[in-house]
Order: structure tokens, then sequence, then C-alpha cells
């Protein structure tokens, strides 16, 4: 649950630096940054940003290099490695740019996953699966392999699997780049329905129509942040 | 793309090295062993004609010398047949006394053979007759012993105390029989055709006793005779001497087989199963390095994809395929033939195995071709796999996916994942083959041979027949010398016996059993020894009723017998056979006598250890001195140790009886199981190799699956999964195959396991500690193999999930 005044995220002075071989990279620097619960964010910026590297330290796939990151009011920094799995697994889902579905699962298998982690109960699972792949319209693809499907409905798929454990927070990395436009406003459209119904959101996009989906737009250039919009019709 | 990874060349060579490596030694034993033609012109015509039991079908017994003389006289088929005995002599006159082994045989065996002499001649067909005493020597003795004199022909030599004229000397590649050591001189059957010297006159020669089965034969087929042929004649020329002579021929029959099944029809299968193995090794290799190959062509298949795209044909990539494969074949083919030269000279130089024809292992032409031909065959079978995949992939989706959906085609894994259940299998049946003989190994050596080895000397002395030949004779001097010996110190028994355990030399006889009357032909036969009185305490075999022999058991008192276990339960099951009689043909002289059975003795093991004893009888020496004596000594020191004072005792007893064979017990026992010791080594060292290039593949497999499932992994653990979920995904993928291989390996052990019986002793082919040892230890194995890159999987970084574009 959020804190008192409805912040789930908060990131002060967080930076980033990767290290190969004799060079330094700042991916990210001096961030700060604030989200409520039920936001729905658009981080945009050109290639080398530093947008993907701070998608995955919100979402706990990479630790900051320095800084500091409140998730939910907890400290990240104090996680273990186990703590930071388990909420991976439970309060937090990932669409990702290429889809990443499984081969050799099923649809059904494929969105399941999260809830297998989880050690979900069997019955538990069947229902939430359906449900979720109910939401984008996929129900009648259960058995289907990602490789007989075309790739809108991949990503129709991998959008049920970052939600169908109930999510506090959506993370999406580019989740239309590999799509045409069609399929790219039909997830699109998913997503805002999904934060119509409360959940918080963080996407990445290059794509300025579908930033304009969101309540705030985030611009990173060279790692820092440099301009914040809030969308007037977010909220209408 | 070899000269670009040579990691992965040496990988993929080494193994085949090692696979054709093994193979090839083992052909080449193959070659040597079985496959090379007898060293005789027209080898396919040489057959060795045999008497069969007809009641238990027992082939391969000896002949007497008239069934020999009548069979070679009446037979139409065979163009010459000739006999042959072993003979040892001893040397005099020719520098020190001298042992030496050699050959009995009927004056026609070198026409038999074709073979003729490098000087002199060889015998003519007048020399078998009484009294001629004629020698042939060969290259090697007239060398050592004569100076290699160039008229030595005519001149005389000592044998046995006796006068023989040299007629001819061998070419130095001459060697007859070819199962023994060499010979170092033949005479010819002359000497069967007169009476022993001090047998009584109404005996017989030992030319003119039907009974007496002792004989070898070799002959040559007429031309344009079949084998069948010529087995048929002979079986009615056996039919007809059965009806002639029903006393000595009853129940007997003869028949021809080739004579190279003669020389090595009782290795054959041995080596054939031997041979099956190492082609099991072989396969396994080739499986392992198919499956780098096909690892290779999947990181290469976008490679193919977009070659193919741009207009390669697809039998040009085949070509492509197939030439790195049959170039990794032929490199691993050639170390492999270093590495079988080197094996091969091992295996001619072991002193302990006795094979026929071992020493003469060699790569030759023909282990030459088989090498290339099973690098080239191997090439193409392990290089077809990737190839066809290569003309199978689809290539749509591999420019589409760009590998990226972390779905490596699925019928690539799989026809991988088979390769490794392929390996797995095989190396089940290899292991639990191997662990069944070296099983049966120990359960032999655990066999108690019935008498205390440990701390025996032994020693062969060949008394000759001019100052030896009356039995009292050679009853006296063996008392005075065993008198001496007891005198050695250290010495705390000594005995003497004919035949020694474990010699291979044995003598078996017919016997009647008093109060039960039989038609002569139906009498039972029992293994015979003739022994001194000290015999089972100095061999520690133990009295098990009645008494044992002593000094009242004179040669012209009661006439006694003492039997083993298995023959009082054979022949007196309900019986005390103390106090009863038979009378076994085992006469020194006169006509065989009815002998009381004072005593029951331990079962000795013989002939083997893994024979059932059979029933044996012991005769004291005084009452049956049928030749010359091994003699026994035991002693708490190391038994050779004894040897120069055994020397000096018999040299000061007769200077010209030179002392031969001196071994130790032990070294009977052991030579005795040392082919078996070999093959089921042999054998072991296979299956571990086996198992490690089996493991080697599942670890192969599951490191680059895991590579190739990196993202999929990521992925993964991006939504949620533990590190145990990850390790449990691993290992699961790897056991699955693991255990679909053990399975198919146990059910194809329970296929092979009518070729292994006959091998096996005191375990069952499908021994179930056996299967389930092996089960447990490849999977114990796998497990570990599949550990490692499990363990690599729980690090992946769930950010190559985002990363992955
Ligand atoms: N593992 C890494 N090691 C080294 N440098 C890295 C690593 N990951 C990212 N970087 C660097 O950090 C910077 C930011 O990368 P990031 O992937 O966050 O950019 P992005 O904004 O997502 O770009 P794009 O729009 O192309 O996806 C880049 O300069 C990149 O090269
Ligand atoms: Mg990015």
């Amino acid at each position: 649950m959020a804190d008192a005044n409805g912040t789930l995220i908060k990131m002060e002075g967080v930076k980033k630096v990767f290290y190969t071989d004799e060079v330094e990279t700042h991916a990210l620097e001096e961030i700060h940054l604030e989200i409520k619960k039920g936001q729905y964010i658009s981080i945009a910026g050109p290639s080398g940003c530093g947008k993907s590297t701070l998608l995955s330290i919100l979402g706990l796939l990479d630790s900051p290099s320095g800084g500091s990151y409140w998730l939910n009011g907890q400290p990240v920094a104090e996680l273990s490695t186990s703590e930071r799995t388990r909420i991976r697994n439970r309060e937090i889902g990932f669409i990702f740019q290429a889809f990443n579905l499984i081969g050799d699962l099923t649809v059904y298998e494929n969105v399941e996953l999260p809830l297998t982690y989880r050690g979900s109960g069997a019955a538990e699972r069947k229902q939430k699966v359906q449900n979720a792949l109910e939401r984008v319209g996929m129900a009648h693809r259960l058995r289907h392999y990602p490789s007989q499907l075309s790739g809108g409905q991949q990503q129709r798929v991998a959008v049920a699997r970052a939600l169908v454990g109930d999510p506090l927070i959506l993370m999406a990395d580019e989740p239309t780049g590999n799509l045409d436009s069609k399929n790219g406003e039909a997830v699109m459209e998913l997503l805002r329905d999904l934060h119509r119904n409360g959940a918080t959101i963080c996407m990445v996009t290059h794509d300025q129509r579908y930033a304009n989906f969101a309540d705030r737009s985030i611009h990173l250039f060279d790692g820092r942040i440099t301009e914040e919009t809030q969308e007037a019709h977010a909220s209408a | 793309m070899l000269a670009k990874s040579p990691g992965f060349a040496a990988v993929a060579i080494l193994t085949l090295a090692l696979g054709t490596g093994a193979t090839t030694t083992i052909f080449s034993v193959v070659n040597a062993v079985l496959l090379q033609p007898l060293p005789f012109p027209e080898p396919n015509r040489l057959v060795s004609a045999v008497g069969i039991d007809t009641r238990n079908n027992e082939h391969g017994r000896a002949l007497s010398y008239p069934d020999f003389a009548d069979l070679r006289k009446q037979s139409r088929t065979l163009e010459s047949l000739a006999a042959f005995t072993d003979a040892d002599f001893t040397l005099t006159g020719a520098g020190e006394p001298l042992h030496v082994a050699g050959e009995m045989v009927s004056a026609d065996l070198f026409t038999v053979l074709r073979a003729t002499p490098e000087l002199g001649r060889a015998f003519t067909s007048t020399e078998d007759q009484a009294e001629t005493r004629v020698v042939i020597l060969s290259h090697s003795l007239w060398k050592s012993r004569f100076g290699a004199d160039p008229n030595i022909a005519g001149k005389p030599i000592r044998l046995e105390g006796q006068m023989y004229t040299v007629v001819g000397v061998m070419p130095a590649d001459f060697q007859f029989p070819l199962d023994a050591e060499p010979r170092a001189l033949w005479v010819t059957t002359a000497g069967l055709m007169t009476i022993t010297p001090g047998a009584p006159s109404d005996d017989k020669p030992l030319s003119e006793q039907r009974g007496a089965h002792f004989l070898t034969t070799i002959g040559r087929l007429q031309p344009g005779v079949t084998l069948q042929q010529a087995d048929l004649d002979t079986a009615a020329i056996a039919a007809g001497l059965e009806k002639q002579f029903p006393d000595t021929d009853g129940h007997l029959s003869m028949g021809l087989r080739p004579q190279i099944d003669a020389l090595v029809g009782d290795i054959r299968p041995v080596l054939l199963m031997v041979l099956g193995a190492v082609a099991f090794l072989l396969l396994i290799a080739c499986a392992n390095t198919a499956n780098l190959l096909l690892a290779r062509a999947a990181t290469r298949q976008r490679e193919m994809a977009i070659r193919v795209s741009m207009g390669a044909g697809r039998a040009r990539i085949l070509r492509q395929l197939l030439t790195e494969s049959v170039l990794l074949s032929l490199a691993g083919g050639a170390l492999g033939l270093l590495i079988a030269v080197w094996g091969t000279r091992l295996f001619a130089t072991l002193q302990v195995v006795q094979i026929p024809r071992l020493k003469s292992a060699t790569v030759d032409l023909r282990v030459l071709g088989f090498t290339l031909g099973v690098s080239l065959l191997t090439g193409v079978i392990f290089g077809l796999a990737p190839a066809i995949h290569a003309l199978r992939f689809d290539l749509f989706p591999s420019l589409k996916e760009g590998g990226r959906n972390a779905t490596e085609g699925k019928s690539h894994s799989r026809l991988r994942s088979l390769l490794v259940i392929f390996e797995v299998s095989l190396s089940v049946v290899l292991l639990i083959g191997a662990s069944l003989l070296l099983e049966s190994m120990v359960h032999i050596v655990r066999q108690s041979p019935g008498f205390d080895p440990h701390g025996l000397l032994s020693f062969n002395i060949n008394l000759p027949d001019v100052r030896y030949g009356q039995p009292e004779k050679s009853i006296l001097f063996y008392q005075q010398l065993l008198e001496r010996l007891r005198g050695i110190p250290g010495v705390k028994n000594a005995s003497a016996v004919l035949p020694l355990p474990l010699s291979e030399d044995n003598i078996r006889t017919t016997f009647e059993i008093e109060g039960r009357p039989v038609a002569k032909s139906d009498e039972p036969r029992t293994y015979f020894r003739s022994i001194d009185p000290d015999y089972f305490q100095t061999m520690h075999i133990p009295l098990v009723a009645g008494r044992e022999f002593s000094a009242r058991d004179a040669r012209d008192g009661v006439q006694v017998v003492i039997v083993n276990q298995t023959f009082a339960r054979k022949f007196f099951p309900n019986e005390n056979p103390i106090g009863k009689h038979i009378k076994p043909g085992v006469s020194d002289s006169g006509p065989d006598k009815m002998r009381e059975i004072v005593g029951v003795v331990g079962d000795v093991k013989h002939r083997t250890l893994w024979r059932d004893p059979d029933p044996e009888s012991y005769v004291p020496y005084d009452q049956a001195a049928i030749g010359g004596l091994a003699v026994v000594l035991r002693t708490d020191a190391n038994p050779l140790s004894l040897l120069p004072a055994v020397r000096e005792q018999v040299h000061a007893m007769d200077p010209e009886l030179p002392v031969y064979a001196p071994k130790t017990m032990d070294d009977y026992v052991s030579a005795s199981i040392a082919d078996r010791k070999f093959i089921s080594i042999l054998c072991g060292v296979f299956a571990g190799v086996g198992l490690l290039l089996a493991v080697v593949g599942l670890f192969g497999v599951m490191s680059y699956t895991v590579a190739q499932r990196t993202h999929e992994l990521g992925v993964r653990v991006a939504v949620g999964a533990k590190k145990l979920d990850i390790l449990q995904l691993i290992l699961r993928q790897g056991m699955a195959m693991t255990f679909a291989g053990i399975v198919i390996g146990l059910i194809g052990t329970l296929g092979i396991s009518r070729v292994l019986t006959s091998q096996l002793f005191g375990i069952k082919p499908t021994d179930p500690l056996t299967f389930i040892g092996v089960a447990v230890l490849l999977a114990g194995v796998a497990l570990a193999a599949c550990y490692l890159p499990a363990r690599r999987a729980t690090r992946v970084d769930p950010m190559v999930a985002l990363r992955y574009e």
C-alpha cells in the first residue's frame, strides 16, 4: 500500500554507472522522482539516454549505484535478493518491447508463470489466468504457442502475464516498439483500461502519441530528467 | 570454421581419437587372433577331427591312435590327416641338460601343413614305425644349442637318454601347434608303437589302445570337398567303428571342424563381445561429436539462413557441413591410429594373457583400412544429423525471430536431447555389462581352489624312460627326492602329484563300480590323479571321511583309492563310499585293479576356478607310477627363494635332470584367471571411458542449453522465479534425459543378456542389484554434470530480459 500521501515510489539522487573495461558510462545522474499510486507515467527521451536503465531500477531488476529509492515506503537498498524476487513477483508486472514470451510454453503457461513462482494453488491460478486472458481478449488462444501468434497477439499475452498477479505497478519498456500502429493502439488502449481501474503504470515510449495517454511525461536526456509535463486530459 | 574454433575442434578430435583408437586397437587384436588365416598354404582346407560324446554331445574330445588311424585310412574326403600330442624331453649332451617342450607328431604332419624344413627334410611315412628315432629341430633350438650347424642333418642328439637322428630344421617363423608355447622340436609317433619299458608283456602299446584318447588332429580336405561333406563322411566312419568296437567306441562319434575354430573357437565370442563393447564406445563418441556439431550449427543457423537466402544451394551447404565432419573424423582417426599403434603394442607384449596369436597383433593394412573406414563412416554418421538439420531448417522463422524469442528450433534441441539419451543408454549397457563381468571376476577370485595356494612352490622333473621306465625306479626316485627336499631349511612339507591342479593337464579315465555291472562303453568317467601320500597334507586339502594314504599303501599291498566329495555325492549318493570298490583304468602295468575307497577329500577346482568340481580319484603313486610327477613344497618363506636349494638336491640325485616350470601355486591360480581378468578390466575401462564421454556429452548439452536459454531464464527471473525454481528447471531437464537414457539402457541390457550369460560366473545377467547400482551411479554422475550448468543458470541476470534487443 502507498504511504499516507499516496506516494508509491520515491527516488532521491539516484544514479547508475556502468563500468565496461576502462569506460565509465553514467547512465543515470541525480534522478529525483516521486510517483503516486494510480499514476500513469510515460518516460521518453533519445536512444541511450537511460530510459531502460531507469525502468529496470524502478522494477528491481537492477540496483542503483548511488542515491536512495523507496518503494512503498521501504528503502530498496535494504532488501535481500529473495525479498526483491518476491516483490518482483507480487508487486510488479513487466511488459517488454520484445514480448519475451517463452517459446516452449503455451499462452496459458506463459501467463501462469508468475503465479507458479508465487506458489498459488491450481484452482486460483486457473481462475486468474482465465481472467487476465479475457481482459486482453486472448482467452480463445490458451493452447497456442507464441510462435503461432501475431506480434500484437503476443504482446497482449505479455500484458496478461504482467497483470495476472494483480501487481501494484506495471512496468512497460516500449510495449509498442515491435507493433504496427493498429496493434500498438490496441495495447495502449489496454493499458489505459488498466489505469482507469487503478493500476500504476510506468511506460517507456518514443511515441509522442502514446506518451500523451499518460498523466505525466518525464523526459530524460543524458541520464538526467530534463522536463516534466502533466497532461491535463489524463484525469478526464 | 574449424580453424576459427580450435577449442571445439580439439574436443571433437580428442573424443573421436579415443573412440577410433580403442576400436582400432581391439580390431587389430581381432584381426590377428580371429581373422588372420592359418600360416599354411590353402588354410581354408585345414580341419580338425574331434571325438564327440553322443551322450552329452560334448565336442572336442581327443582321439585314440587306432581311431585316428582308421579314420585316416577310411576317409574319402580327407586328403591327409595327422595326429599330434605334447611331449616333454630332456636334452643332454649339448651343454647343460635342458628341458624342452616338444611335439610328438605323425610323420605326415608336414605333408598336411605343406611346410618344408629350411635344412634337411621332413619325416618320411616309414618313420612312424617302432624303434625309429628321428627328430626335426626348431630354428631357435638349432641356433642356441647346436651353433646353427649347417651339417646338423644326419647327426645324432640325445633325448631322454636315447639317440635320435636329426633329419631337418624348421624355419624360424614355423610354429606348430599354434596355440601353445613355441615347440623346440618334433619327433614322430614311433614312440607310441612300443610298450613302455617295464610294462608286462601282455600290455599293448598306446598305438593299439582304442580307449586311450590323447591325440589332437589336423587334416586337409580333398580339393572341392566341403566341410559338410567331409563331416558326414567322418561321422559315417565313426558309426562303423562304434559298431565294430562297442566297448571302446560306444557313444563315440567323430566330426570335423575348421582348424581355425579349433585354434580360436573358444576366444571368438569373448573377443567379439569386447569388440561390441568398444563399438558402443565409438557410438558414444560419435553422438558426442554430433552434439558438438549441432551446437555449432545452431549458433550458425542465422548465418546459414542468410547464406541460403542469398542464393547458396542447399547441396553446397550440405557438402560444406559433411566435409567439415569428415575432416574432423579423419583427424580423430589419425590420432586414434597413434593410440591404436601404442595400444596394440601394449597388448602384444602382455605376458599374462594366453590368447593365441595375440602376440602377432599389429596395425597392418587391414587394420589401417578398418580405421579409415570407421573414420569416414563416423564422420558421415555424426555429420549427418547437423547436415540434415541444416537442410530442413526453416528460413523464415530464422530470419524473423533472429533468435530473439528465446526458443531455439524445437526439433533441433530435441535432436540434441535424443543424442544424449542415446549416449546415456549406451553407457548404461556398457556399465552393466562391465559390472557383471567384474562382479563375476570378484566371485571367481573369492572361489577357494580347494587347497591353500599360498606358500606353495611347484616344479616339474621329466624322468627319462631309459633310466626310470620301470615303476619301481621312479617310485624310489621320488621317495628319495622328497626326503631330501623335506630336509631343506624352510620347507615344511613336500609332496608330488600328476597332473598338477590348474596346470591345464588332466587325465580322465573310465571306471567300474563293484556290484554295478554296465556295458564297457557305458562306464562312468572320473578325473584321475596319482599322488605321493603327503599330498593332501602339503596342499591343505581337507580329509572329509576315512583316511589318507600312508606308507602301508605299498605297491604290492591292498589297492586303494581316495575320491573327492563330488565323486562320493555323484556315485554313492545315499551310501558311505568308504570300503566300496571301484576299478579305474589307471594301471602302470598289468590289467586294471579293483581298488578300495579308503577316504573322501574336499573338492579341488582342478580345471578352472569357475567350473564346478568334477568327480575325482586319487591313487598312490606307488600303485600307479604312470609318469613324471610335479613336486609341490610348502613353506612360510617366499616359495621361489627355495629354488637354488631345490636344484642342488635334484642335481645331487641325478645331474642330467633339469628342474623346469618352477612356479608358485599362486601363479597357477592367477594365470588360470588372467585372460578373464584382462577381458573384464578391459571392458571396465571401456565402460568408464564411455561413462565419461556420456557425462561430458550431457554436461555439454546442459551448458549449451543454459547458454541458449539465458534470455528465457532472465524473463523467468524477472517475473519472479527464485534461484531454486531455476535450479529445478535445469536439473529436471537434464535428469529427464538421463532417466530416459537409463530406462532405454536397462531394457537394452536385457536384450543382450544372452551374449553375456556365458561369460558370467556367480551372477545372473539380470542381477537387480547391478541394474539398480548402475542406474543410481549414472543418475548421480548425471546430476553432478547438470548441477554446474544449473548453478550458472541461477546467476542469470534478469536484466537480459530488458536488454535483449
Ligand atoms: N549493462 C550495461 N553495461 C554498460 N553500459 C550500459 C549497460 N546497460 C546500458 N548501458 C549504457 O547506459 C546508457 C543507457 O542505456 P539504456 O538502455 O538505459 O538507454 P535507453 O534510453 O533505454 O535507450 P533505447 O531508447 O535505445 O532503448 C547507454 O549509454 C548504454 O550504452
Ligand atoms: Mg531501452
